[in-house]
């Protein structure tokens, strides 16, 4: 393994994302040179110093091999968090340097958990580097270093199937510089359309465009302390689900469909599965919320059910109602969307749909195989045949996800925290969902955690969003041999 | 980038740059936070000459009621109005530090305390006059002893009151801005190490980058020579070919390819003596 080629494949990430904290800088500036503007400015020239050093000293390779490219992107991830830290902490005020790294890896990782108590309290520039860096982390730090630097030439197929993940690329029938292409283009038009439709809805443009990168990364960060709800407008509402709703859909699925394409959403078994999965919670919380009378008329508990099962589900977090006061039922199915969250493919985190249908189907196959010894099965989804290797790679993802969950919710609850907060935060750290329930709720932030929970909940979201058995890798050092 | 010495000046550059940078944010922030705490000091100094300047006027008023009030000593009754222009005065210079409902509860109680004195001297002023007039003499001692307690009674039950008012209000005002103050030196006090943060992470990220430059610098420099130390013994004790290349266009390249081309001459020269 080259240090020097991965330092500068980590350096390129380091600029580009030296090039989001200089637009930061610039919306301060045009703010009026607010409070963040200094602090922006210092935070781009670190953050460019670091990454031209390694671009100075290293030439450019042919190629890089698959280690390399998986350390590459696991690396970028840290230090892109790590440089993400600068803006918070040269800001200070609430913000200690737990808290720094923490409110950095959430925005990263596209988590969306905070821990400020105050957003409105932020300058716009430290506001718009909150939202950047979930856009960024939206679609992977990475991606955007494959298409917009020409220099990787080659080594973007090595460093696209690290950050792609296996299920994704089944739907897509191109070369991976094209993958990456149609993702980005598609990401971008979501980003830019939404932007325009709320602020036609009557945000301000900064509102629009920080709402509809967040959304659109599946993030949840938002500029206002009430999230969405502090517009109370069912129209920004309804363009934020359908956002949050295409962000969370494969987007090479999107494009299928947007280009009249046979492998679009309505013949994708796994977006059929989803959007229906979908459809049922959502009828059976405006149910359970109007029979407990939580609000005044049926629309309404379908309105707000819609939004926090959408919500949840693409792992966004943004919030309309205080969902810690519905009833069990509600928090309960709430907690299997944080589980199983979006489709591969997407900005959205979480075990994913395509694994829960692959191990549905694999349970099914079980079941007749007790049944039928000798039957010979191929699974299939979305048309491709699931090998062996595949169906196993799922089940031991499966179980090592819950399994962290519940690690992780043990050691919350060693440290205090009551049941259903331990659990989940868990389980919305490491599905990089953001708002849990209990004191991590979508009306509180994880500020009252202990130090010890918040740095284990970044360590969640990290291993969330390199799907845990990237981030396991590190810790063995048979790896780095 | 090639040349080995223009990365290294380049990097060298960035790694002064930063230094200076560092230095530069040090002095902002700290020039800044000592332009704060002169603040906080020029406020407390005013807030206390205001209190001082207008409690002392306040007692010199009281001295000056007693004295036309209860001594009759009636060529003093213009000084009161003058100690209330100054009690005004000495209040508009402390404005800028007090808040609207301060400044308008004391002016209004300085108004009233004046007033107050002003129109009990005048009807006993008056009063005075038509007796003297009016030739009383009789039972004068007795009448006299019972004006002068019934004045006295008047100066230590109305006048002090609204004097002890008065002197609360300015007191109330004087705690709240130290109220006020001692919330921002707390405040200074946290935030003190904001000054120290920035000087501090630019220090890491030089310290990062001199990292980096000692990796690099023997990435480039000592693994090459190194090698070309190795590949030379080994041709000057066995012949051996000197077969290191390295894949740059930069100084240590063109040495390495120098002694090879050296090598290979001196292996030919060996080659045609032997002939």
């Amino acid at each position: 393994m080259r240090a020097g080629v991965i330092l500068r494949y980590v350096g390129s990430v380091m600029l580009y994302v030296a090039a989001f904290m200089g637009l930061c800088t610039i919306v301060s500036f045009l703010n009026g040179i607010d409070d963040a503007f200094y602090l922006m400015l210092l935070s781009t020239i670190l953050t460019f110093a670091l990454g031209s050093f390694p671009l100075l000293f290293v030439e450019k390779v042919d190629s890089i091999s698959n280690k390399e490219g998986f350390v590459i992107v696991s690396v970028s991830w840290l230090v892109a968090s790590v440089v993400g830290m600068f803006p918070y902490l040269l800001w200070g005020g609430e913000l200690s340097p737990i808290d720094a790294w923490f409110e950095s890896v959430s925005g990263f990782t596209a988590t969306g958990a905070s821990i400020l108590e105050d957003i409105e309290a932020l300058p716009k520039g430290l506001l718009f580097w909150r939202t950047s860096s979930c856009w960024i982390g939206g679609i992977g730090v990475v991606m955007f270093a494959i298409v917009i630097l020409p220099s990787m030439g080659g080594n973007r197929m090595a460093l696209s199937n690290n950050e792609i993940s296996s299920l994704a690329k089944d739907n897509l029938r191109y070369r991976a510089q094209m993958i990456v292409r149609i993702l980005l283009c598609v990401y971008l038009s979501l980003t830019i359309l939404t932007a325009l439709l709320l602020h036609l809805c009557g945000m301000s443009l900064f509102d629009a465009v920080n709402h509809a990168m967040s959304a659109c990364a599946t993030c949840g960060f938002s500029t206002r302390n009430l999230s969405i709800g502090a517009y109370n407008s069912p129209l920004i509402e309804f363009i934020m689900m359908l956002a949050m709703l295409l962000s969370s859909i494969h987007l090479g699925v999107i494009y299928a469909t947007i280009t009249l394409k046979s492998n679009n959403i309505f013949r994708s078994e796994v977006c059929r599965t989803y959007l229906i999965t979908i459809l049922a919670f959502i009828l059976v919380i405006t149910l359970s919320l109007y029979v407990g009378e939580y609000y005044p008329s049926s629309l309404e508990c379908l309105r707000k059910a819609s939004f926090q099962v959408i919500s949840i589900i693409s792992t966004s977090g943004f919030s309309t109602a205080d969902t810690n006061q519905w009833p069990s039922l509600a928090v309960i199915i709430l907690i299997f969307c944080t589980l199983m969250c979006g489709c591969a493919g997407s900005t959205s985190g979480g075990m994913k749909v395509d694994r829960i249908i692959v191990f549905i189907k694999e349970l099914r196959y079980r079941i007749i195989c007790q049944q039928h010894p000798t039957a010979v099965f191929r699974m299939r989804l979305d048309g491709y045949t699931q090998d062996e290797s595949q169906m196993h790679t799922v089940l031991v993802f499966i179980s090592t996800y819950l399994f962290t969950i519940l690690v992780a919710s043990i050691i919350g609850a060693a440290c205090g925290l009551d049941l259903q907060t331990a659990f989940s935060s868990s389980a919305a750290c490491i599905g990089n969902v953001g708002p849990g329930f209990g004191q991590v709720g979508v009306a509180t932030t994880y500020n009252t955690m202990p130090v010890i929970i918040k740095f284990l909940n970044t360590l969640l979201m990290l291993m969330g969003r390199l799907e845990i058995f990237g981030f396991i890798q590190f810790l063995f050092t048979k790896w780095w041999r | 980038m090639k040349g080995i010495s223009k990365r290294i000046s380049i990097s060298f550059i960035s790694i002064i740059g930063l230094l200076l940078l560092a230095g530069y944010i040090c002095l902002a922030e700290l020039s800044g936070m000592s332009y704060e705490a002169k603040g906080i000091l020029a406020t407390e100094n005013s807030c206390s000459r205001t209190t001082r300047d207008i409690l002392r006027l306040v007692s010199i008023h009281s001295d000056i009621t007693v004295q036309v009030s209860v001594m009759k000593d009636y060529s003093k009754f213009n000084m009161l109005d003058s100690l209330k222009e100054q009690m005004v005065k000495r209040l508009d210079e402390g404005r800028k530090i007090m808040s609207n409902a301060h400044y308008d509860s004391i002016r209004l109680n300085i108004e009233h305390l004046n007033t107050l004195s002003k129109e009990y001297v005048k009807k006993h002023m008056l009063a005075d006059s038509l007796s003297h007039l009016q030739g009383a003499h009789i039972g004068h001692g007795q009448s006299n002893r019972a004006s002068i307690e019934k004045r006295y009674e008047w100066y230590s039950l109305t006048y002090n009151n609204l004097q002890h008012r008065l002197e609360k209000l300015i007191y109330d005002f004087y705690e709240d801005v130290n109220k006020t103050l001692h919330r921002d030196v707390s405040e200074l006090r946290n935030n003190a190490y904001r000054s120290v943060l920035p000087v501090f992470i630019t220090i890491m990220v030089m310290i990062v980058l001199i990292l980096l430059l000692h990796f690099f610098i023997v990435r480039l420099l000592v693994t090459p020579i190194k090698k070309m130390n190795v590949a030379l013994k080994n041709y000057m004790r066995f012949s051996m070919p000197f077969l290191v290349k390295i894949d740059r266009v930069d100084e240590v390249a063109e040495l390495a390819d120098n002694i090879k081309r050296v090598s290979e001459e001196m292996t030919s020269y060996k080659k045609g003596k032997g002939q």
